[in-house]
């Protein structure tokens, strides 16, 4: 249960460090999506549930800091939860089982920015936003999933250290505690 | 296998809350714009951020300034490699301009040439042949009779050369004419010292110092100082000159004043026209 404070406030600080820190490190336009690689990694590592969630509360924060349209950032993080843990192979276990590790975080990492980045493209036209397909990829998308990688090298370890990855799935090895 | 049911509808449930809550926030978001419930909750969640914010810009900016001098110093270095190069640049244009202001100087200087000599039509030509006899030295150029010459004509140097007197035409071909320059020994021009009264003389190579001219027969009255131009006098007496007057011809380096009562006295005169580094002459052709 400590799973859901540790995320929120993951949450909370990424969220003020991409608002205040990150736009003053773009060398070439975009910036790094820190709340991506959180939830990446809690989806991976903790299931869907803790990453949907820290994801909807990271987007409508991102939203509300930078007076965007509230819970478009959310839609987008919560369809890259939903592609890491429908795709990232870690099937169910049975009872007692031990779960398959879970796969590599980076690649994940990476498909899951550029899928944010899509989703809050494929929003933006909805609403009615026009943009330069060129100046988006170049200025934008590619920017910001390379200053994503770059900076998940860093993250990762950290987050792993706070949501290490389970083995053993955690309401059998409750049960078998009571 | 019910526990496992039981996640996943709760899973489901979870994701499906947040994503209808994202949808509904979107669309009163979108309606609203800035006002309203929706306008609020952003300038709340900006105000509770922004100490964070504040302090987390604070506690990095050291970091950041660190970044931005780095790259500013890549930066600087970059723009100092595209300086040199259009440092380059310029002055291989420079060079290109001075080359284009020259020609332009010779091609004003023919045309000013006609004007003040309305009697000659100038044709340029590059020297081709430069004769290594010292006893008489010529040169070929590469303009001959196809071009209007004719032995005889003047020729003179390029005006971005000087301008100044170089000799005449010895012979000619269809395509190329030999220079007899003033260094030959055959060659005699009249002359006078510009702004002396009744300097006048002939020019002929110095005997003794070669690449020099000397000016004999000068009168012992004439007074010639070192420093004077000597020019061609275009004598237009009965034995014409084969050189228009007012032509530059060189400098007066030495006088020879001579005190043994003899009538006239010698002067020594440096060409102006570097004979051993001639490129190109202009013919002037009677018209």
């Amino acid at each position: 249960m400590l799973d859901y404070p540790k995320a929120l406030m993951c949450v909370f600080v990424l969220m003020v460090l991409q608002v205040s820190v990150t736009p003053q490190l773009y060398p070439f336009g975009g910036g790094p999506d820190l709340i991506a690689i959180l939830v990446v990694a809690l989806a991976l590592w903790r299931g869907i549930e803790l990453a949907a969630v820290a994801g909807f509360v990271g987007g409508l924060l991102l939203d509300a800091v930078l007076y965007r349209h509230l819970g478009m950032t959310s839609l987008a993080y919560l369809a890259c939860a939903w592609m890491v843990t429908s795709f990232a192979g870690r099937g169910e276990a049975g009872a007692g089982m031990l779960e398959p590790a879970p796969p590599r975080p980076l690649p994940w990492v990476i498909a899951g920015a550029l899928l944010v980045q899509l989703c809050l493209v494929a929003v933006q036209v909805l609403l009615g936003v026009s943009y330069d397909l060129g100046f988006l990829v170049w200025h934008q998308i590619v920017p910001s999933l390379l200053q994503t990688t770059l900076l998940a090298l860093l993250l990762l370890p950290l987050l792993r250290r706070l949501f290490r990855p389970t083995r053993i799935r955690p309401d059998v090895s409750a049960a078998a505690a009571v | 296998m019910l526990l496992s049911k039981n996640r996943v509808i709760r899973r489901r449930a979870v994701v499906g809350l947040l994503v209808a809550a994202s949808l509904t926030l979107l669309t009163m978001s979108y309606r609203e714009g800035s006002t309203g419930v929706v306008g609020s909750v952003q300038n709340g969640a900006a105000e509770v951020t922004a100490p964070f914010a504040s302090v987390a810009h604070r506690v990095t900016s050291p970091f950041v300034d660190a970044w931005h001098w780095t790259t500013g110093l890549i930066d600087a270095r970059n723009q100092t490699a595209k300086l040199h190069r259009l440092e380059a640049q310029a002055g291989r244009d420079a060079a290109l301009i001075k080359q284009l202001q020259q020609e332009n100087t010779t091609l004003k200087g023919q045309a000013h040439y006609v004007q003040e000599n309305p009697t000659f039509h100038p044709v340029s030509g590059s020297v081709i042949i430069q004769s290594p006899d010292s006893d008489t030295p010529s040169v070929m150029i590469g303009i001959g009779s196809n071009q209007g010459v004719q032995v005889n004509d003047p020729v003179v140097a390029p005006l971005s050369s000087g301008g100044a007197l170089v000799g005449r035409v010895k012979e000619v071909t269809g395509s190329t004419a030999t220079v007899q320059v003033l260094l030959d020994p055959a060659i005699g021009v009249t002359a006078s010292v510009q702004n002396r009264q009744g300097a006048n003389g002939t020019i002929v190579p110095s005997t003794g110092t070669p690449g020099e001219l000397t000016m004999a027969e000068v009168p012992q009255s004439a007074l010639v100082k070192d420093g004077d131009t000597v020019v061609t006098s275009g004598y237009t007496g009965r034995l014409k000159s084969l050189y228009p007057d007012g032509i530059p011809i060189g400098r007066v380096t030495y006088v020879q004043n001579d005190d043994l009562g003899q009538q006239s006295k010698q002067i020594q005169v440096t060409p102006f026209v570097n004979f051993d580094n001639l490129s190109g002459v202009v013919v002037l052709e009677l018209k």
